[in-house]
């Protein structure tokens, strides 16, 4: 990896840019700086006629990274974290909403013509479904050779068709297909050595830098492991640049140099791989690292404590910090004293409190259901009773609802607020119910959006060295109040 | 740009449908007529030869009552005389008002209606396909603009568009010189034939619509594919990209659809020139015209033309059933091989 | 739980049931599927035999292509034209069917089993939800997108008591649902032809598969459901049934990995609760090792190799084995390199699959007779269970007997 044609000469020789941010080490190739990716929903012409507001998505959502040369990058997440979009948007196949991306100190959303060529030259990308990716109506020679004729290429050859087709003999083989197979179709081919032929497109103008999405997810596992030797072998001989994009954690591990953590659009924990498999330090990435089977017979006996629920919807993700919803790790108020699992059933509570899951009638339903199976019958049903039962009855029915609702047991205070809350929320007073749990149980991680440390691994969490809280701190907080 | 699948699946469609091969059969003799007109036809079509007007198909006679005023013994008389009139081989299809052949003419507008077909559904093509990839590939504003007067089009009637471009343009009959005869080949036969251009464009400005539709659909379903991104990553432009990748890959469902408009452009010339707009006085529809006013005496005069254009239209579509059967990947797909 | 806990669990419900532990609950016996496609016949599933035991998971695993999906359709009878299940028995403990099957088709009838091959389609049929359910790889499209998630539970749930009342009977699933029904439906296509109880059931089985506030849930569509909500109301779904067996196939595999946790957890947990005997089907062998008390390695349409997972994760014989666990990479443990099979799965075309071993074009460790005859199944010493169908069960690998390079050219020229 160190021949002529590597970046890191380049690279070097235009020794400028990011530098004067913290927590560089030497130049990055690639330095993609507070992307944003938005889609719009209900943008279309009738939507416009009707006066509805466009709705936004936000995919990736300020996403801060660099890759070095030489290095290969892991970007692993869930799907639907923004992961794939990045490597894309990145590469100027989607348009950024905002942000800078620096490829070799050169700004990519600036370029345009001779100069955005040179960078697709330099810049490719291998996708994750082989069988989509190669159009199938052209033969897998045509295919390889497509770049070559989109950038004229070999520009001095004499006769230029036949050094073309030299080059992509060459580049079927290297990546172990045979010259032979040159005039056949895609679907005459299995996944794993279509995938190859994408990967020998993406070599064919001899790039620096490759963006991988996903190249082996499609793959059988024994197929999965040779394409993962192939990519390792490349990166070698070529001294090609990866920014990794995978959601099969165990494979990151084994490819990449450093890994960054996405969940839902932002970066949530990035660090050299061996210490962020090692050490995690954001729960996020601690909950995904114990969530994967490991293929040995111990298996069945490793206690796993699995995320609970779903990732919420990027159309409105949570304030503060986006785990908060899911995070076992969440903080309670300093001056609130409550054991963390307690605390994560009132947070959950909270939660489908605010978003109408759960209302007043629910609760007198729970009521009612679990006070008949007591045989201790309350009246919970109609307005006229309750306005007399206020009081006694209703804070009896809400102490059961609270008995029912939580598995640990609630102590003290807190369960005289939940208690208190409840009956609110029994006598209809939903808001009143919602801001007084807010009150008492609000979390600086609903507060304030998490930021990344400097350094090599930093985690977006406040359990770890955040900047002193102020209303808006985050310039992108505002995004995220919509 | 055809795989080897796609014609493994029209082989095996043609040969397991009855249909298929009768609708083929039908138009390979069609198309053969009209390419060999001068030759097939055994008269010149447009020599009239008042004296055998009207003469029936093989098979049939008629019988004519002419009335004529004689002086019979010094008087007036009318007379009643009826006189039967017995096909003849020589036209084996009967002669029009005028004289003419019917087979000739029968075999001559062939090429007229396959002409107008095939160049009509080309005009056509080429607009609403260039419209609708260029609107799925760019969706948006793009796409609402080009579709939206699509639909416009799609309001406009036919004929009054019709009645409209001839008022502006006049017929525009173009003279087409016969490559047969110019060779020397039939040198009897007419020198040229006549093209109505109007007609032609006329065809091909209404049934735009149908392409650009279809090739929308296709292109936005490309477009999603990642092979087009892929050539987006090595830099290929929009237009390369339209042509190499969405064109190619739209073609199937876009070739079906073309079989069928032929059919159904040969229908619309036929009403155009029945209704006298086409400028070509050798064609199926203007044949039925003309025979309108003979359908008491002499019902051949309309209906061999309508037949020939019934047996066309309808080859024509089974072709284009064989081919949506064939080619349409929801049907006979790969079949499930096992696994997971 | 360790080894001997489960092997008493296991010993405890069978004589509860009146049977001892060595009698599994199904008995898959050289059960062969074949394609009939325009490219020639697809040997998909080879001559499979395995047992799964009350209360137990049994795992198999294997790459596409490998006929693992093909067999759990085949054992519930659900393969497709141009499919077709060639040979085999299935045999399926049930002491009730048994005695009633006894009279009409003696020759279906071993003591307590049945062979579900050999009676009729609509018995077949009725065995179905009772007796077998399935959870599939894509919850998205095995709901109907425009009936919500608590009806089409609550059907199963119908469809399954009317079988249940009349378990013999074909007519068993429209019972109930005559012409009267069918047009008054057809007017009134919202009107819900689910009765209160099946309801209820149905919400009380979305809470036992862990979905919050089921009643509500129940009135949602499908695509209001998140992938592993509805992939829990489809384990729901198969519940409806109380089967005996549960065949999921890729239960988690379209799943994220912290769904696919939740995912894993409920089906052991509903699996220790009701003591169901659950076969998974997976290409991952994390799930496997996760899941299952033993396992089938399929490749090629055949088991390669089975045993217990200690058998077959710790002391593999199969050279494909070995490759598998060889090629994915370890997360505690990344070794610099992997160590993949080289080239790629057959395609199982019957004129290619002569009477060899279908892995030794790929195999590290050919040797002469692998090419020569079919290796048979065999039983490994020190494991009852242990069975493997390769040439090194006998003996060791010899380098002088290696298929050479030439060979292996041309026997892999020859699939092409």
């Amino acid at each position: 990896m160190t021949d002529g044609r590597d970046g890191r000469d380049r690279s070097s020789r235009e020794r400028r840019g990011a530098t004067e941010r913290a927590g560089t080490e030497g130049d990055a190739l690639l330095d993609v700086e507070d992307l944003h990716k938005y889609y719009f929903e209900r943008d279309s012409l009738v939507d416009r006629l009707l006066g509805r507001d466009a709705r936004s998505v936000k995919a990736v959502d300020g996403v801060d990274f660099r890759v070095h040369p030489g290095e290969t990058l892991g970007l692993v997440g869930e799907s639907g974290c923004g992961k794939s979009t990045t490597g894309e948007t990145l590469l100027r196949l989607r348009e950024a909403t905002d942000g800078k991306v620096r490829f070799d100190g050169e700004s990519v959303f600036d370029l345009s013509g001779a100069e955005l060529m040179e960078f697709r030259k330099r810049a490719g990308i291998v996708f994750q479904d082989p069988y989509s990716s190669l159009d199938p109506r052209m033969t897998v020679g045509e295919l390889v050779a497509e770049p070559l004729a989109v950038h004229d290429e070999p520009a001095d050859a004499e006769n230029r068709t036949e050094a073309r087709r030299e080059r992509v003999d060459e580049l079927l083989e290297r990546v172990g297909l045979s010259a032979t197979q040159r005039d056949r179709y895609p679907h005459e081919f299995s996944g794993g050595q279509r995938q190859r032929v994408g990967i020998a497109r993406a070599l064919a103008l001899e790039p620096d830098f490759l963006v991988l999405d996903e190249p082996v997810s499609a793959l059988d596992v024994s197929v999965q492991a040779q394409i993962l030797n192939l990519l390792a072998d490349l990166q070698q001989e070529f001294g090609l640049t990866y920014l990794f994009i995978a959601h099969d954690l165990s494979v990151v591990r084994h490819l990449c140099d450093r890994v960054a953590v996405m969940y839902l659009g932002e970066i949530v924990e990035s660090g050299p791989t061996e210490e962020l498999f090692e050490e995690p330090r954001h729960p996020y990435t601690r909950a995904l690292l114990e969530s994967v089977p490991r293929a040995s017979t111990d298996e069945r006996d490793r206690e796993i404590e699995p995320l609970a629920g779903d990732v919420p919807s990027p159309r409105h993700p949570p304030s503060g910090c986006r785990f908060r919803t899911r995070c076992p790790a969440v903080i309670p108020p300093s001056d609130v004293e409550i054991p963390q699992e307690t605390y994560r059933e009132v947070m959950d509570l909270r939660e489908r409190l605010e978003s109408g899951a759960m209302n007043t009638e629910r609760a007198r339903e729970l009521a009612a259901e679990h006070g008949n199976e007591r045989g201790n019958g309350v009246n919970t049903n109609g307005e006229e009773g309750r306005v007399e039962d206020r009081g006694d009855a209703t804070t009896e029915t809400a102490a059961r609802l609270c008995t029912v609702l939580f598995e640990n047991d609630i102590g003290g205070e807190n369960r005289a607020v939940v208690t208190e809350t409840l009956g609110h929320l029994l006598d209809g007073e939903r808001d009143e119910a919602v801001s007084m749990l807010r009150d008492r149980f609000e979390s600086v991680c609903e507060r304030q959006r998490p930021v990344l440390q400097a350094g090599p691994h930093p985690a977006a969490c406040h359990l770890y060295d955040q900047p002193t809280e102020r209303p808006n701190a985050n310039p992108a907080e505002r995004t995220a109040d919509d | 740009m055809i795989s080897p699948r796609t014609i493994r699946n029209l082989k095996a469609e043609f040969r397991g449908s009855a249909l298929a091969k009768l609708g083929l059969c039908i138009v390979v003799l069609v198309v053969a007529v009209a390419v060999l007109a001068p030759v097939l036809a055994p008269h010149d079509p447009t020599a009239q030869n008042l004296d055998r007007s009207q003469l029936p198909p093989v098979g049939f006679s008629t019988t004519t009552n002419s009335t004529s005023t004689e002086m019979v013994n010094g008087s007036l008389q009318v007379v009643n005389e009826t006189t039967e009139i017995n096909a003849t081989l020589t036209y084996p299809l009967g002669t029009d008002s005028l004289g003419r052949d019917m087979l000739s003419r029968v075999i001559y507008g062939a090429r007229t209606s396959l002409l107008v077909g095939l160049l009509g559904t080309g005009l056509a093509a080429v607009i609403g396909v260039t419209v609708g990839l260029v609107a799925g590939y760019y969706r948006g504003r793009v796409d609402d603009a080009l579709m939206r007067s699509a639909d416009v089009m799609l309001a406009f009637p036919s004929l009054v568009l019709a009645i409209a471009l001839v008022g502006l343009w006049g017929r525009a009959a173009w003279s087409v010189p016969d490559p047969l005869v110019v060779l020397g080949i039939t040198p009897e036969m007419p020198a040229s034939f006549v093209l109505p251009g109007t007609v032609i464009v006329v065809v091909g400005l209404v049934n735009w619509v149908w392409f650009a539709r279809v090739a929308r659909g296709e292109a936005l379903s490309v477009r999603e594919e990642s092979y087009i991104k892929a050539a987006r990553s090595v830099g290929a432009s929009d237009s390369f990209v339209i042509r190499k990748h969405v064109l190619p890959n739209s073609a199937t469902p876009v070739l079906v659809l073309a079989t069928i408009q032929i059919a159904a452009i040969i229908l619309l010339e036929s009403a155009l020139s029945f209704l006298g707009f086409s400028g070509t006085t050798l064609s199926w529809g203007f044949d039925i015209a003309q025979g309108r006013d003979y359908l008491a005496s002499s019902w051949w005069i309309s209906t061999v033309p309508g037949v020939a254009i019934v047996i066309t239209v309808i080859g024509i579509n089974l072709v284009g059933d064989w081919l949506r059967d064939a080619l349409d990947p929801g049907i006979g797909g790969e079949g499930g091989s096992g696994g997971a | 739980m360790p080894e001997a806990d489960r092997n008493a669990d296991v010993g405890e419900t069978a004589a509860s049931g009146g049977a001892t532990a060595a009698e599994p609950v199904l008995k898959v016996r050289d059960l062969s599927t074949r394609f009939f496609t325009e490219e020639g016949q697809v040997n998909a599933v080879e001559s499979v035999s395995f047992d799964v035991h009350d209360g137990e998971v049994f795992g198999i695993v294997g790459e596409s292509g490998s006929g693992k999906s093909v067999t759990a359709l085949s054992i519930i009878d659900l393969v497709e034209s141009p499919g077709r299940i060639t040979a085999g028995e299935v045999w399926y403990r049930n002491a009730d069917l048994a005695a009633d099957m006894r009279e009409e088709h003696p020759e279906a009838i071993d003591g307590e089993y049945v062979d579900t091959r050999r009676v009729p389609e609509g018995v077949r049929r009725s065995l179905r939800g009772p007796a077998f359910s399935m959870i599939f790889q894509d919850p998205m499209s095995s709901f109907n997108p425009s009936i919500t998630v608590g009806e089409q539970l609550a059907e199963a749930v119908e469809v399954q008591q009317r079988a249940r009342a009349n378990p013999r009977s074909t007519r068993s699933r429209t019972q109930g649902y005559g012409l009267g029904r069918y047009l008054s439906d057809w007017m009134l296509p919202s009107r819900s032809f689910v009765s209160t109880e099946s309801r209820d059931r149905a919400i009380s089985l979305l809470d036992q598969v862990g979905i919050p506030d089921p009643a509500d849930r129940a009135d949602e569509y499908p695509n209001q459901f998140s992938g592993g909500m509805l992939q829990r109301a489809m384990v729901a779904q198969a519940l409806a049934g109380e089967p005996d067996v549960l065949i999921a196939d890729e239960p988690t595999t379209a799943l994220d990995v912290t769904i696919q946790a939740q995912i894993l957890g409920l089906l052991r947990d509903l699996q220790d609760e009701a003591d169901m005997s659950v076969i998974t089907i997976t290409h991952d062998l994390g799930v496997i090792a996760r899941m299952c008390d033993r396992v089938g390695v399929m490749y090629a349409g055949e088991i390669a190799e089975r045993g217990t997972l200690g058998d077959v994760f710790d002391r593999p014989i199969h050279p494909y084995t070995e490759g598998l666990l060889g090629s994915i990479p370890d997360l505690d443990d990344p070794a610099p390199r992997l160590q993949p099979i080289e080239g790629n799965v057959p395609e199982l075309l019957d004129a290619e699959m002569g009477n060899r071993c279908y892995f030794a074009d790929r195999c590290p460790k050919a040797m002469d007779e692998c090419v020569a005859e079919k290796p048979a199944e065999v039983g490994i010493e020190g494991s009852d269970e242990h069975r493997v169908r390769c040439v090194l069960a006998d003996h060791e690998y010899d380098p002088a007997r290696a298929l050479s390079t030439t060979e292996r050219e041309r026997e892999a020229s020859a699939d092409d």
